[in-house]
């Protein structure tokens, strides 16, 4: 804390600069196109990112970083929306907001849903833009404590701990999570080169895109599914401020999930690689761990939707903090980022923050401004989302199709992740079906190329010493932790059956 | 009649065919970039569009076809129309290495593309972490002798330049490390500034900051000139090591068969762009240099580096091939 007054000073820079006319328009229109981005399936933060990259040539280098950030972030609020009112998230983090925020909207709780997902999605954020104001040079430290031994025990322990997501068999949801990692082998070995499960086609070189997955199983399957069902009457009445209050019960409830969901973004977003969407599974599952109830999961528990959307917001600020303070991009829409800033002459990094101190805190900065601005047009906004509800299905379901074909086509230019989509869609419908849990699925695509790739990597580094992973102490300590929640689950099951 | 109407169609052709050198460009032309946008090829590619600007006379519209290592795009642009109005911005990846270990090449650039233009050249680094006791390319080799497998050294990505340049250094000194292997430069690059590996080659853009820092250092740039940004770090070949040479390079492509009137006009454009000062300063920013050719002087850099690129990795198949 030695170097407050320095902090004051860059916080003077930062306002100076995020609150010129110019930046407020950028980080305006940054986390307005984010939201509705957000809300519109298929449509990523990437895709969005991707197509406005080139205007940013024209722009003053903070403006561009302002603008690009807002629509990164801005997505993060938005895509809780369609996952909670019509069960198809918006973008991949959001997937698990459906599996409770949805019943919240058949429950006619719509409303509420949306306020306390907009509050904790705010508090999510602006936890993480402390985070990276503070501490940005300790937790990038700390970040580079994890080898590809730490990543490895990480994943396992994810996991495990997220084994539970879905409700019903234990013996469904582990078939789907292998399912998932399977899916998640298809393409190059970037080891060997040997192609895996490509047939061929070199478009399944650099494996599946996890957008057309989760688009597929979630909302193309959730689209073929409601063709059948009558529309929801419940949320045909007009909404009002006060139908989405949520009551005194809802709030307590929320405070302590948004907390721990915050907590576990956090971390998730500094760790380059991971990011929002292994952040929301894994503190949707921790509320599942922790609740005295776990049956009320899946049937519109408010912790349900508050921790994964507190997560991914708060993973998505601290996904900032390896990106602008070392440079190295977590992920493709970082490395988007950090094209922005070198195309104008500037490499992020820690060499940044003195030689280029408006952009660094001018951007750090915009992001209070943005989740402000976010958080205002938000729950305005919850009014219209609701009403959304009362078009007919036969004019929303085919606009959602179309959105979701035109996001994916835009990214790639090509139609192969539209056909990919359409396997998923036809996948999850008969999944749902044979009630096999998309979720877990969803989960171990997402993890299982990660363990893969730190499992063989360790074994390298370490050449081919499996101690490496109980010689190294967080490494160590994650196993352990994994351990534990693995003999509680046997425990518990022991439990219930002897008695 | 089908003779008269087959007669038609042809001279037909050969009178639009001529025209079209005439009044080429007459429609935009598309830029086609084998990588998502944001990365360096795609941010070099609209440098490139920005400095042509209005010089064609018709717009130029960028478009990201990623996938495949690059080869979907390569393969799209050698299966289009060779009108000069789809031309594909190929680097090392799906230029060379790419179809070079492929089983079944989608393409190649001998037989499927036409050179334009060069567009930028960058350098490569050979990078250790800070505190590894190396302090030359010499005491590195030394070192891997007398602890054969222990240096571990990071490949960015399969089949990439940073890959074939660490291939090349252990060939042609006979050495054993252990590979670990990347998807993509930011990665190793990480694990490298955390020490969790040893070494690897780098491009400068990626490596700059960190050896600034002094998370990273650099004991050789491979190139024939030192780099300015370095000027204590040997070349390759002051370091004693002439034989490791390799270029970074991205450039301008047409399918076979475009009309040479129009690879001329298009070539000289690009190579005008190319010396405007923003494309200098834009791409040295990204850690380039901008580099335009004449389509003959690309054809002979190409040759050169495939033939040297395809005898590496004969050594190295003949080498798993022992195993």
């Amino acid at each position: 804390m030695e170097n407050l007054p320095s902090l004051f000073a860059n916080i003077g820079i930062g306002l100076e600069t995020a609150l010129s006319p110019a930046n407020l328009w950028y980080c305006f229109v940054g986390v307005f196109l984010g939201t509705f981005i957000g809300v519109l399936p298929g449509i990523g933060p990437l895709a969005a990112m991707s197509m406005l990259f080139p205007i940013t040539f024209y722009l003053d280098p903070t403006s561009a970083l302002i603008m690009l950030a807002g629509i990164w972030y801005g997505t993060a609020y938005g895509s809780s929306t369609a996952a909670i009112l019509i069960n198809v998230p918006g973008s991949a983090s959001s997937a698990v907001t459906s599996l409770d925020g949805y019943p919240l909207a058949r429950q006619g709780r719509a409303g509420v849903a949306l306020f306390l997902t907009a509050a904790a999605s705010f508090v999510g954020g602006s936890i993480g833009i402390v985070l990276m104001m503070l501490f940005s040079p300790v937790i990038v430290a700390y970040a580079m404590k994890f080898g590809s031994a730490e990543y490895f025990a990480l994943m396992v322990l994810g996991l495990v701990a997220a084994s539970s997501i879905s409700e019903g068999s234990v013996l469904k949801s582990l078939a789907m999570t292998l399912a998932g990692i399977i899916f998640g082998t298809v393409g190059m070995d970037i080891y060997t080169g040997s192609e895996r499960f490509t047939f061929g086609m070199l478009e399944l070189d650099e494996g599946i895109g996890l957008i057309p997955v989760a688009m597929g199983l979630f909302g193309v399957a959730e689209v073929i599914s409601s063709v059948r069902l009558p529309p929801l009457e419940a949320l045909r009445e007009k909404v009002t401020l006060r139908s989405m209050m949520p009551t005194r019960d809802d709030i307590r409830r929320s405070i302590a999930p948004t907390l721990r969901g915050t907590g576990i973004g956090a971390f998730f977003g500094t760790l380059p690689g991971t990011g929002p969407t292994i952040a929301s599974f894994l503190s949707y599952a921790v509320e599942k761990r922790v609740a005295k109830d776990p049956s009320r999961f899946g049937h519109g528990a408010i912790e349900g939707i508050v921790s994964p959307e507190a997560a991914n917001n708060a993973a998505d600020q601290t996904a900032f903090i390896p990106t602008m303070t070392l440079g190295i991009p977590g992920s493709a829409t970082m490395a988007l980022m950090i094209g922005a800033l070198m195309i104008q002459g500037i490499t992020p990094g820690p060499e940044m923050m003195t030689s280029h101190p408006d952009v660094f805190w001018g951007l750090v900065m915009s992001f209070w401004i943005g989740n402000v601005l976010l958080l205002v047009l938000n729950v305005p906004l919850i009014g219209i989302w609701v009403r959304l509800l009362t078009l007919p299905y036969h004019l929303l379901y085919p606009a959602i199709l179309a959105f979701i074909c035109v996001g994916i086509f835009g990214v790639s230019n090509t139609t192969f992740g539209v056909w990919v989509v359409i396997f998923f869609g036809a996948m999850g419908f008969l999944m749902r079906w044979a009630r096999l849990p998309a979720a877990s699925l969803l989960l171990g695509f997402v993890l299982g190329p990660l363990m893969e790739q730190h499992f063989r990597r360790a074994m390298a580094i370490s050449q081919g010493d499996f101690m490496t992973f109980v010689d190294r102490p967080i490494s160590l300590g994650i196993f352990v932790i994994t351990g534990c929640i693995l003999a509680y689950g046997i425990w518990l099951h022991l439990r219930r059956r002897l008695g | 009649m089908r003779i008269f109407s087959t007669a038609m169609a042809l001279a037909a052709g050969l009178f639009a065919s001529t025209a079209m050198a005439e009044d080429f460009p007459s429609r935009p032309i598309t830029l086609v970039v084998p990588y998502a946008a944001g990365g360096n090829v795609d941010v070099s590619t609209r440098i490139l569009q920005k400095a042509l600007g209005d010089t064609l006379g018709q717009p130029v519209v960028v478009e990201n076809r990623p996938g495949g290592g690059g080869m979907i795009a390569g393969a799209y642009v050698a299966r289009s129309k060779p009108d000069g109005y789809t031309l594909l911005v190929g680097s090392n990846g799906p230029i060379m290495f790419g179809p070079m270990t492929s089983a079944k090449p989608p393409y190649k650039w001998e037989k499927d593309l036409e050179p334009v233009s060069m567009l930028a050249q960058a350098t490569n680094l050979m990078l250790v972490r800070a505190d590894f006791p190396a302090k030359t390319v010499k005491a590195f080799i030394d070192y891997a002798k007398a602890h054969p497998g222990d240096i571990r050294v990071g490949i960015s990505s399969l089949v990439s330049i940073n890959h074939f340049l660490g291939l090349l250094l252990r060939q042609s000194t006979d050495s054993k490390w252990t590979e670990v292997y990347y998807n993509g430069n930011a990665p190793a690059v990480a694990d490298l500034v955390a020490g969790q590996i040893d070494a690897g080659f780098q491009q400068m853009v990626d490596a700059k900051q960190h050896i600034e820092g002094g998370r990273l250092r650099a004991l050789a740039v491979v190139g024939d000139k030192r780099s300015p940004l370095f000027p204590d770090v040997p070349t390759m070949a002051e370091a004693g090591f002439a034989s490791i040479q390799g270029v970074t390079f991205n450039g301008v492509f047409a399918p076979k068969g475009t009309p040479s009137e129009i690879i001329n006009i298009l070539s000289t454009k690009i190579q005008a762009a190319l010396q405007t000062p923003d494309a200098v300063a834009h791409l040295s920013a990204l850690g380039s240099e901008a580099h335009g050719t004449t389509p003959d002087e690309f054809r002979t850099f190409l040759v050169a580096e495939t033939v040297k690129w395809e005898d590496v990795i004969a050594k190295s198949n003949a080498e798993k091939a022992k195993k």
